[in-house]
């Protein structure tokens, strides 16, 4: 018991210190800085690179981590954040997590992929408290996690700076109205956030014993979880995150085995927002805030089609490419169709109800699972098993999404994102049912009486009639009372509520609808790869689903379209160039965004 | 370690460099099918990681593929024509190595197909490459399934986990009677312990705690108190380098003063873990001091062409792989039906591994194949002395 | 106090008829500071009541605890007799009572004409099936698939209600002349801030509330902006409509309504008829000197 508490504590020290630098970031520019975990990864590969190649000492390397990591900070911000900040909170975090891809990439390609021993520059297995070896590395760590917290406090609380920040967290308009330099404070956040991150870095890859160029992402998303919990903006609350979740993550792990840490994580997390929707140090305000002209998701025109472009569009994605198409070309195609798919889908949620979800891969998951098995087990048609997919897809994600309604802001994203990874980790656990990490394989592809419908080409016309079926059904939606009814609610909840309607619902409709079409993609996916397994239908997959939507337009169904093109189409064509194609992806990814923040499908207002 | 240094210098420039390719990749994006010249370059697919978090394999198989390339067309080639390699990055993910499948099927020039790394990624692509009569050479994939559910197309001279697992469980039990194991908590990870807990009980090896573990964790703490607390007189990992490592260090961290068995031999575990695991045994397709004629010709040849490179297992699998397909190649003819009929007609394939050896035309598997057993000593696997 | 100050309501009404509105001792507070505190009045039907008073005085507090944005601390909200201050924003919706912000809280991503048909989804019927179900637990997946249903595959009764909603709308923004009618299919975040405060006052009034909330409505409005939606107020009175309204334009105040409350500091410190009010030696001291002294 006693060397769990102390395993869990150790590992917690480290959240706790990568967290700190996430809610610094969120708490002074409202935004969730994903590429906090890649700057965190280039802190402990430059360390190496000092270190082990170089031979510089310790504590120089620390002074060139910190300005490595500080300046990368500072021009993450100046080149990515603060430009799209002005458009969409959200373009801003998808654009981090493009610098993310480019930053640990780079860093791959540099470095080499291969996890290295980190050199023990301190002391790493002299201290021991029963049989429990931990080293002055952990105690440095340890102090340097409690200085961090108690100098930003104080420095926040007292500094000239330090107050400055925290009114421009607060009111960002209201602090340049009273003079000051908001810009210059978001800057310095960023250095200072990404500083920290550096070093927890060097931390970090003591404490583990290991350094390599992806090692950063692997701690980063517990970090994330930890600084929701705490409180987005409140360090001390990052700290008390990252502290409580090593801790009940060891118990977990220690009771239950390896494979429940998601699920355990963000249960927490789930029922702490749900008691406190700001985390255990955040604050919300009793009322949402009145929405700023500029912030409004739906801001320009989306461009229409217009009859003649619509039989245009109709001619060449149903006739022109099957008939044209090499079966790689229609292979990619059938990848883009799909997505667009559950992209279109999503649009009631992250358009019309203004819920930024990034768990779309749970209800994906669902409705894969479901289609295949219903076709392995029961040996049911798949004309049968893919709605029904859609349908146990759509009940399934508004059972485990159904107490998430009330938490409101970046806190349902982050926790719409648990349940997407909780939803998987379920499918992992009942292995009895699901095969678990196994995966299934051999699911049967569609039949037409004898005729098996098993080529590119077949499948690309099943994707593409249950696309249109979708579009169909979306744009039908969206003119319709109803479809109205729920884009109130994603303009202003509490005007919404106030015209008589019971916001959380209409939430939960929205998502039930988006989640039918993800189940829908899902089963097509299923039956397509013959093969699927809980891995496919990760952070990325969730994440992949709402760029394509923001790249598209988030309130414009037939954008999905063209930002699946874009999305999925660009990962191909940049496959003929493997070291630089995540790089090239994440900066077509942040032009995209730069230019069209609206989304591609949108013409400027 | 200067290449990570030229690199870090060329990685300023490496904007320029993508505005570059992105031209070149949008005008070359119509060029599906390109149709093999008759006297033109014989071509294999490789499905591989080349990026994301397993791309150390995809470097590793580079280095062996080059290898043999080099002597397989200093030797005239296949018919005298040269060979040359198309690779595609797949992540070795199963989303991306069916897509993969395709290109390759599509290109008339790809006469057979070498990958994909993890087996999950390869079964998923096995039916496209099945349909299209291509030859998929899994030939590290250690999942029976790969061959076992798949057809005449799937060959694989990767050895199944139930054939190492035995391997395995019998050479602990010359250590110890009772274990504590844990292992990946993958596709890969739990079917390997299920054929290691069915030797042990064949073996007389008591597991007296088992548990797996997330391999994309970086604590494993918690875990290993239990192994520790089940007093074992081993703890045996079943996994791959990276986690290897982490689970040997931590073992010592939690005041574990046993045995371990585990990790793999690639630079990544032997570099990290030599202290922390040293005198683990493990099974190996070779050593550098093996006398063996084929063994000592694939060293010199190595350290010719990669000075600060050390051969390791990865780097032998790809290696014999290219020089066993080529085999099936020059015997049945370069072309697709070609290459199935080489390795169903050849007798003797050539392999730093096990010397000749022969495929199981049912199996689609080598027959007989033999393990050596490697002890880890100063941050190096030898061959054991008491094997 | 507050019996007293009901009993003056009522005579001051003029009326023997129970009140629209009832607020009886009603409390907030803010991290231990009271925003508002035995704050009690009433609305007669078709009676025009202002509630002023200094910035920060709790006005707007009262708006929102009478709508139910946000729930009060202690204290009575009747309307009709039957209480209302347990419940959510959207059953009081359903209850009567419309409301418009401070700021003009409108529906961005929606045109003109649609802002205004939200405002009527109270109002449905065969657009909504078995919404009586709404409130309950599980139970409410009924009229929420049904409504689903419905949008997709319209009832020939739904498609009628969607004329008589279209009709409404019109109806609705005629009532601007040509400020709104124009620019119906407009996204309202592209609306000037006077337009959007009458696309957010067509929307509360488009289902005919017993109650209408109205937040600092001619705020950030020019003189001749002003004069319209006093007006409009006129007019609505006229028609009958209950109107509780919170304004910092004196003049307007005084001109539309029929009793004032001033609060200060979350308390009533004055109530009665606009003339009355105005002569209080209280308010002159608490609410128009500070004015006086800030200008």
């Amino acid at each position: 018991m006693l060397d769990t508490l102390i395993a869990g504590l150790l590992h917690g020290n480290a959240y706790a210190l990568v967290a700190v630098g996430i809610s610094l970031i969120f708490g002074v520019t409202n935004v969730v800085n994903f590429a906090h975990m890649s700057v965190f990864g280039l802190g402990a590969m430059c360390a190496w690179f000092f270190i082990a190649d170089l031979r510089w000492p310790f504590w120089a390397t620390l002074a060139v981590v910190v300005a490595v990591t500080g300046l990368t900070g500072l021009l993450i911000n100046l080149l990515v954040v603060r430009p799209l900040a002005r458009y969409l909170p959200i373009a801003a975090l998808l654009a981090t997590y493009a610098v993310a891809q480019i930053l640990d990439s780079v860093s791959q390609w540099v470095f080499g992929p291969r996890v290295r021993p980190f050199p023990e520059v301190l002391p790493t297995d002299d201290l021991h408290i029963g049989l429990m070896r931990f080293g002055t590395s952990d105690v440095v760590m340890l102090a340097l996690t409690i200085a961090v917290m108690a100098a930003l406090g104080l420095y926040l609380k007292f500094g000239k700076s330090g107050r400055a920040i925290r009114a421009t967290s607060q009111d960002p308009e209201a602090a340049l109205q009273m003079g000051i330099p908001v810009g210059r404070i978001q800057h310095l956040s960023f250095v200072i956030a990404s500083a920290l991150g550096g070093v927890a870095g060097v931390f970090v890859a003591l404490y583990t014993g290991t350094v390599s160029p992806t090692s950063g992402a692997t701690a980063g998303l517990t970090a994330f979880v930890a600084a929701t919990l705490g409180g987005l903006g409140s360090i001390p609350g990052a700290v008390i995150g990252g502290f409580v979740l090593g801790v009940a993550e060891a118990f977990g792990v220690s009771l239950f085995g390896g494979s429940v840490d998601d699920i355990i994580m963000f249960a927490i997390l789930i029922l702490v927002l749900l008691v406190r929707p700001g985390g255990l140090l955040g604050r919300v305000p009793v009322l949402a805030p009145e929405p700023m002209t500029g912030t409004f998701l739906g801001r320009g025109r989306p461009i229409r089609l217009g009859r003649w472009g619509l039989v245009a569009v109709l001619a060449v994605g149903g006739v022109v490419i099957p008939v044209l198409g090499s079966r790689t070309f229609l292979t990619i195609g059938t990848q883009v169709l799909i997505y667009a798919i559950i992209g279109a889908g999503f649009t009631v949620t992250a358009g019309q109800s203004g819920v930024i979800a990034l768990g779309q891969a749970g209800p994906i998951a669902l409705g894969a699972y479901a289609s295949a098995l219903l076709a392995l087990l029961a040996h049911w048609p798949f004309w049968v098993s893919l709605p029904v997919g859609g349908l146990v897809a759509a009940v399934g994600a508004s059972v485990l999404g159904s107490a998430l309604w009330r938490v409101k802001g970046h806190y349902i994203s982050i926790a719409t994102l648990g349940m997407g990874i909780v939803t998987v980790a379920i499918l992992r656990v009942a292995e009895p049912l699901t095969r678990g990490v196994y995966g299934l394989y051999g699911i049967p592809t569609p039949h037409i009486g004898g005729l098996a419908l098993d080529t590119p080409l077949a499948f690309y016309l099943i994707d593409f009639l249950v696309l249109v079926g979708t579009l169909a059904v979306v744009v039908r939606l969206r003119s319709s009372h109803l479809g109205r009814v729920m884009s109130a609610v994603g303009s202003d909840e509490v005007a919404a509520y106030a015209s008589g309607i019971r916001v959380r619902d209409y939430k939960a409709l929205a998502f039930a609808v988006s989640a039918f079409f993800a189940g829908v993609g899902g089963a097509l996916l299923a039956h397509q790869y013959t093969y699927i397994d809980p891995d496919l239908f990760g952070l990325t997959m969730s994440l992949l689903v709402l760029t394509i939507v923001v790249l598209g337009g988030v309130n414009v169904p037939f954008g999905a379209v063209i930002g699946s093109i874009v999305l999925i189409g660009a990962l191909e064509v940049f496959r003929v160039t493997p070291q630089l194609r995540v790089i090239l992806y994440g900066l077509a990814l942040i032009l995209v965004v730069r230019f069209r923040p609206g989304g591609a499908w949108v013409r400027r207002a | 370690m200067s290449t990570v240094r030229r690199r870090a210098l060329a990685a300023g420039a490496a904007a320029l460099i993508a505005v570059a390719l992105t031209g070149c990749s949008l005008s070359e994006g119509g060029s599906g099918s390109g149709g093999a010249s008759p006297g033109g370059t014989v071509y294999f697919g490789v499905s591989a990681p080349v990026t994301g978090n397993l791309a150390e394999y995809g470097r590793l198989w580079k280095l062996g593929f080059e290898l043999a390339l080099d002597k397989i067309n200093a030797d005239g080639g296949i018919d005298g024509r040269p060979v040359g390699l198309k690779w595609e990055d797949s992540q070795s993910d199963p989303k991306q190595s069916v897509v993969v499948a395709q290109k390759f099927v599509a290109d008339t020039s790809v006469i057979a197909e070498l990958g994909d790394f993890s087996s999950n990624a390869s079964i998923a692509a096995s039916p496209t490459y099945t349909a299209a009569k291509l030859v998929q050479f899994g030939f590290t994939n250690s999942n029976p399934d790969f061959t076992a559910k798949g057809t005449d197309y799937q060959w694989s001279t990767s050895l199944t986990q139930d054939f190492f697992q035995d391997w395995n469980a019998r050479t602990v039990k010359k250590y110890a009677t009772t274990v504590s194991v844990v292992y990946q908590e993958t596709d890969w990870g739990k079917s390997a312990f299920g054929f290691f807990a069915a030797a042990a009980k064949k073996y007389g090896l008591n597991i007296a705690y088992s548990s797996g573990f997330d391999p994309k964790g970086t604590d494993f703490r918690p875990t290993l108190i239990h192994a520790r607390d089940a007093k074992p007189d081993a703890v045996v990992h079943i996994g791959y380098g990276p986690d290897g490592v982490l689970v040997a260090n931590q073992l010592r961290d939690v005041g574990y003063t046993g045995r371990f068995f585990g990790g793999q031999n690639v630079p990544e575990f032997t570099s990290g873990a030599a202290k922390s695991a040293d005198g683990d045994v493990i099974s190996g397709a070779f050593v550098t001091e093996d006398p063996a004629a084929g063994v000592q010709s694939f060293v010199t040849a190595f350290r010719a062409k990669y000075p600060s490179e050390e051969p390791s297992d990865f780097i032998v699998y790809a290696y014999d792989a290219l020089n066993t397909i080529v085999r099936a190649a020059r015997s049945g003819g370069a072309s697709r039906e070609g290459v199935l009929k080489g390795f169903q007609q050849s007798t003797t394939f050539p392999s730093v591994q096990w010397g000749d050896f022969s495929f199981n035309p049912q199996t689609r598997r080598p027959n007989n194949p033999t393990l050596k057993a490697l002890v880890l000593k100063d941050g190096k696997f030898v061959l054991d002395a008491n094997d | 106090m507050t019996e007293t100050q009901a009993a003056t309501a009522q005579t001051v009404a003029g009326t023997a008829i129970p009140p629209l509105l009832s607020v009886r001792g009603l409390r907030r507070t803010f991290a231990g500071l009271a925003a508002v505190d035995a704050v009690s009045f009433d609305v007669a039907p078709g009676e025009v009541v202002s509630i002023i008073g200094p910035n920060g005085s709790g006005k707007t507090t009262t708006l929102n605890l009478v709508t139910g944005a946000i729930p009060a601390d202690a204290g009575e909200i009747l309307l009709d007799g039957r209480r209302i201050d347990r419940l959510d924003p959207a059953r009081i919706a359903e209850a009567g009572i419309a409301r418009t912000f401070q700021n003009g809280r409108v529906f961005g991503a929606l045109s003109v004409a649609d802002n205004v048909a939200v405002g009527l989804h109270t109002t449905l019927r065969a657009g909504r099936p078995a919404r009586r179900l709404s409130t309950w637990f599980l139970l409410r997946w009924i009229p929420l698939l049904a409504e689903l249903a419905v949008a997709l595959v319209p009832t020939r009764a739904a498609r009628r209600e969607q004329a008589r909603i279209e009709a409404a709308v019109a109806a609705e923004l005629d009532r601007f002349g040509q400020r709104l009618a124009p620019r119906r299919d407009d996204f309202a975040y592209t609306l000037s801030y006077a337009n959007r405060r009458r696309t957010e006052i067509a929307r509360a009034l488009a289902p005919r509330p017993r109650l209408l909330v109205l937040d600092e409505p001619t705020a950030g409005m020019n003189p001749s902006e002003t004069a319209e939606v006093l007006d409009q107020l006129l007019q609505l009175k006229a028609e009958g409509q209950a109107i509780l309204l919170v304004e910092h334009k004196i003049d307007l105040v005084m001109t539309v309504s029929d009793r004032v409350v001033v609060i200060d500091g979350g308390r009533v410190i004055s109530e009665g008829r606009p003339d009355a009010v105005r002569r209080d030696p209280l308010v002159a001291e608490a609410y128009l000197g500070r004015r006086r002294g800030k200008a």
